[in-house]
């Protein structure tokens, strides 16, 4: 009979840190939704509008601008200022979900530092520098 | 799963009823029932609930959107994890065909149908040690670069190559892709588990290997890896046009790893899902600053990813590598169809109709089937 090998801390973090936080946006962004379409005067934007926009090829400012009634897009954080609507909470699921990476690298990164292996310490916190830059709009990779 | 071999070792899904009230297992029954309350449950309750004055449409349309955006994602998310690719690959030529969707929202809804399903699956992965975080830190440092770098340049190169430039390095692009497909039909079992002898001294300073139990053959593995240097050019090359034309390198990750580093089949896939999901992490962003993320549009396919990336998880880890490989050598032989009709496409060679690409795609269908029905 083999012994499974203990699996290192750092490895079980970081997936435990990207499943989580992935789970938690993917919930929030789940029942997001149905919260618009059950009350929707509580929401930033106009949720009925929105597929049939998307379906005629119109341009994301576009169909910012129709959904919005004529205002801009108020870009990717607008959750922090219209909790408990429901496209805030949608968009705090997506939110969380696209940002599990840094979460997970930064943690997993001082771990590596506790555990005085510098090198992936290093490279975790240059992703995580990477992931941060991209939210503030400074980094491209597409 | 198993616990040891004194024990009864049960499959996946019968430990998970039997466990259901404990971590994982818990959370995957929540997710996987809000989903089902959420686009299917609800798309019953929808047909009760009025729209407010005036709205455009029904509530049951959007919810019926919702649920097939969801259906959607999910399928891909599950096979994607079992490859080891994004699911963009199959998204964004679906969509660009078959929807009036503009290309930036296309481009951006890609992004969460390739990054989600690798993201989820890292969790269970890597708690058995076939996700390997020094693997995907070493590999993702190298593809960050290359793809930065590419993007940055990305302006200048159009400039200079212009279409004609792109079309030619998608050709032979698909030639090398056509070639890794062949290598991984003739390369047979030993690419499921390739047997390094010595590590060199680059790629043994970064100590990467984790050693693990693997499920499917009941064995520990405690592989070794090689030519670290050479993988981390490839993918920095891989990254880099990437970033030059925005195509994701999912088709090449998991070649590169198994292929040139000597990972076992299983690892590298693991490791190549993860790796692109927290590299599109940085790519998603410019899309939800410039908006082309609609948040009712894209939550369905975010979601779909997850509950399919955790299902494919928990069926990765138990599944026989040459299976992977199966899966792997339609992908390989699609991606390669679809980069040389592009390319002779933006070369003005020759328009490939819909129909023609959908056929291919059966073709790779039957491909990977015929391999599996060999392999048995």
């Amino acid at each position: 009979m083999e012994t499974r090998p203990k699996i290192p801390f750092e490895n079980v973090l970081a997936g435990q840190v990207l499943y989580w936080v992935c789970i938690i946006g993917n919930l929030l962004a789940m029942i997001g939704p149905i919260i618009s379409l059950l009350f929707p005067e509580k929401n930033l934007m106009d949720v009925y509008k929105a597929f049939d926009l998307v379906w005629a090829g119109k341009k994301p400012d576009e169909i910012w601008n129709v959904l919005l009634s004529g205002e801009k897009f108020p870009g990717p954080h607008f959750w922090i200022y219209h909790l408990p609507k429901g496209d805030a909470i949608t968009q705090l699921g997506l939110w969380l979900g696209c940002s599990c990476a840094l979460f997970s690298s930064f943690i997993t990164g001082i771990a590596f530092l506790f555990k005085r292996n510098f090198l992936y310490f290093l490279m975790s916190m240059w992703v995580s520098a990477m992931i941060f830059f991209a939210m503030l709009g400074l980094v491209q990779m597409h | 799963m198993g616990k040891s071999n004194q024990t009864q070792v049960l499959p996946w899904w019968q430990e998970a009823f039997k466990n259901w009230y404990k971590f994982p297992w818990i959370e995957t029954f929540i997710t996987c029932g809000v989903a089902i309350f959420a686009y299917i449950g609800w798309l019953f309750i929808s047909k009760a609930v009025e729209a407010p004055p005036g709205a455009a449409n029904s509530t049951f349309y959007i919810s019926a959107w919702l649920s097939g955006f969801f259906f959607i994602s999910l399928g891909i998310g599950f096979l994607g994890t079992l490859c080891g690719i994004g699911g963009g690959v199959l998204w964004s030529p679906i969509a660009m065909a078959f929807t009036p969707m503009n290309s930036v929202i296309i481009r951006g809804s890609g992004l969460i149908v390739a990054m989600f399903n690798g993201l989820v699956a890292s969790g269970p992965l890597m708690k058995r040690g076939v996700g390997n975080v020094r693997l995907i830190l070493f590999t993702l440092v190298a593809y960050g670069l290359g793809a930065f770098s590419g993007a940055q340049g990305a302006i200048y190169v159009a400039k200079v190559f212009g279409a004609g430039g792109e079309g030619v390095i998608r050709i032979i692009l698909s030639i090398i892709v056509c070639i890794v497909g062949f290598y991984f039909i003739f390369g047979g079992a030993k690419l499921e588990y390739p047997e390094v002898k010595e590590e060199d001294k680059f790629t043994k300073f970064f100590k990467i290997p984790i050693p693990y139990y693997e499920e499917s053959i009941g064995k520990v593995l405690n592989y070794k890896l090689h030519r670290g240097l050479l993988c981390w050019v490839v993918i920095f090359l891989v990254g880099l046009i990437g970033g030059f034309f925005g195509m994701g390198g999912g088709w090449a990750i998991t070649p590169a790893l198994n292929f040139i580093m000597g990972a076992p089949l299983k690892v590298a896939a693991s490791a190549s899902m993860t790796m692109l999901g927290m590299g599109d992490c940085i790519a998603v962003w410019p899309y939800f600053i410039e908006g082309a993320m609609i948040p009712l549009v894209v939550a369905p396919l975010m979601a779909g990813q997850v509950v399919g990336g955790i299902l494919g998880a928990y069926v990765l880890i138990g599944m026989r590598a040459a299976f992977i490989r199966f899966l792997l050598i339609g992908v390989l032989f699609f991606t390669a169809f679809g980069l040389f009709t592009k390319g002779a496409d933006l070369l003005g060679w020759f328009k490939t109709p819909l129909w023609i690409r959908l056929g291919f795609g059966l073709v790779c269908v039957g491909i990977v089937l015929a391999l599996i029905k060999r392999g048995k």
